[in-house]
């Protein structure tokens, strides 16, 4: 697939953050919900406050755990669905 | 998922994370209501200070932050003030009378995607309302402003200071709330003034309106046999509030500097400020002066009221205490009512 055509995901910017020690604390304000992710993906967080697309960051936790590639995206697929069901994270038009 | 919840939680209370900031963003108000605990004065912080304070408490672990005055829409820059701390990721809450908001304002709080909103109303008629507000026609700006912002599907929540000229009127702002869908606090406890005058206590509720406001209270709360609720204050530990002159204090409610912003760092007035260190010794272990006390499992100890009324903020508070007996008194009848029906 074209990297330009690639669907890129970003943060949303409508909700507030905090790191706390390793983990990030997020909240949809929206809804007074809190989120928590965790240390591994606290990495992915921070990666995402520019558009990536999901190669880009299983590119990013294949370097950084030195993972398999096929385990690396189910991970971040996992990732990438439940972050997008709570609304912390966009897909960029 | 619980446990990270938890530990995460764990690590906010053992470092002392300020994760819970209030700023007292002016003293200015276009109000003048009985009961105001505040200086009357023209301080406050402008967008370029407020810029430096969200700097250093973003780095000092803030997540949730919260906006009072005096009013906050006085100011001419609080939108953009808000617009900033906004973007850099705060969770964001505003106290308002919401007298000056109009449907340019309110839209513009919409797209900002606040928490919450908390509105001043102490009545559901403009001749209680307005008398403690000492403002005609603020009710009906109040009012309008409350349907404008939920109409536009803005989070409220209704916050009224319960005192001996609105006493009767209670229960018909929690009809209101309800009527609104939104959400509310009623506070019967009117604090002297951060000045240490007392003047405004003129104003509270007598023993009989506290007892009627707290045994309906507690009706609303289920007990156990093993129910403790003497409520654990976070002040000076996981939460801190910033004066409209830079000085941090533990609470709002409790106007004693640690230090000021605009001279240190705040990560350092958080650390090495003796007051804020005998708070958290105090919050980890009890309050000393409570440790015999029969009230104790009862009692919801406000420092900033046993610093105001009673002299001492690590001493005891008369208002908690009767409080605490209120609620003593409540479970010891519901109890000997639970009793007698087993007994029947």
């Amino acid at each position: 697939m074209d990297y330009l055509k690639e669907p890129k995901l970003i943060r949303n910017s409508k909700v507030a953050w905090q790191e706390i020690d390793d983990a990030i604390v997020v909240v949809t304000p929206w809804n007074k919900q809190i989120h928590i992710i965790s240390e591994t993906a606290s990495m992915l967080w921070r990666a995402l406050a520019l558009p990536k697309s999901e190669k880009d960051l299983v590119t990013l936790i294949v370097q950084e755990y030195e993972i398999d590639e096929v385990r690396a995206e189910q991970d971040i697929r996992t990732f990438i669905k439940e972050s997008i069901e709570k609304g912390i994270v966009d897909i960029k038009e | 998922m619980k446990d990270i919840f938890s530990r995460t939680n764990k690590i906010i209370k053992e470092k002392n994370v300020p994760i819970n900031v209030v700023v007292e963003l002016t003293r200015r108000c276009n109000l003048d209501c009985l009961h105001c605990y505040n200086f009357k004065d023209d301080s406050e912080l402008d967008f370029y200070q407020m810029k430096h304070i969200f700097n250093e408490l973003r780095a000092a672990g803030c997540l949730f932050l919260t906006f009072t005055g005096g009013e906050v829409f006085i100011k001419e820059d609080f939108l953009d003030i808000l617009g900033l701390a906004r973007h850099l990721g705060f969770d964001v809450e505003i106290i308002t009378n919401a007298t000056l908001i109009n449907e340019k304002t309110a839209d513009e709080l919409k797209s900002l995607c606040l928490s919450n909103i908390g509105i001043s109303i102490y009545a559901t008629s403009s001749s209680i309302h307005d008398k403690i507000t000492g403002v005609k026609g603020s009710f009906y700006r109040t009012m309008h402003s409350i349907e404008m912002l939920r109409s536009k599907g803005l989070n409220l929540h209704l916050k009224c200071t319960l005192m001996k000229y609105n006493f009767a009127e209670y229960k018909k702002i929690v009809q209101l709330a309800e009527s609104l869908n939104v959400n509310y606090i009623i506070d019967p406890i009117i604090s002297p003034k951060d000045d240490g005058s007392k003047d405004v206590l003129s104003c509270r509720l007598n023993d009989s309106q506290l007892k009627d406001f707290y045994f309906d209270l507690f009706g609303q709360i289920e007990y156990s046999s093993d129910n403790k609720s003497g409520a654990v204050c976070d002040a000076g530990c996981t939460f801190a509030a910033v004066s409209a002159k830079g000085d941090i204090y533990p609470c709002i409610q409790v106007p004693v500097s640690a230090g000021n912003i605009f001279e240190k760092n705040f990560k350092n007035i958080w650390t090495e400020s003796e007051v804020l260190n005998k708070i958290r010794i105090e919050a980890k272990y009890g309050p000393s002066v409570c440790k015999d006390c029969y009230l104790r499992d009862s009692c919801s100890r406000c420092p900033g009221l046993a610093l105001l009324e009673d002299g001492d903020m690590f001493g005891c508070s008369r208002t908690a205490c009767s409080i605490a007996k209120f609620q003593k008194c409540f479970k010891e009848e519901k109890l000997k009512n639970h009793e007698e029906k087993i007994g029947e």
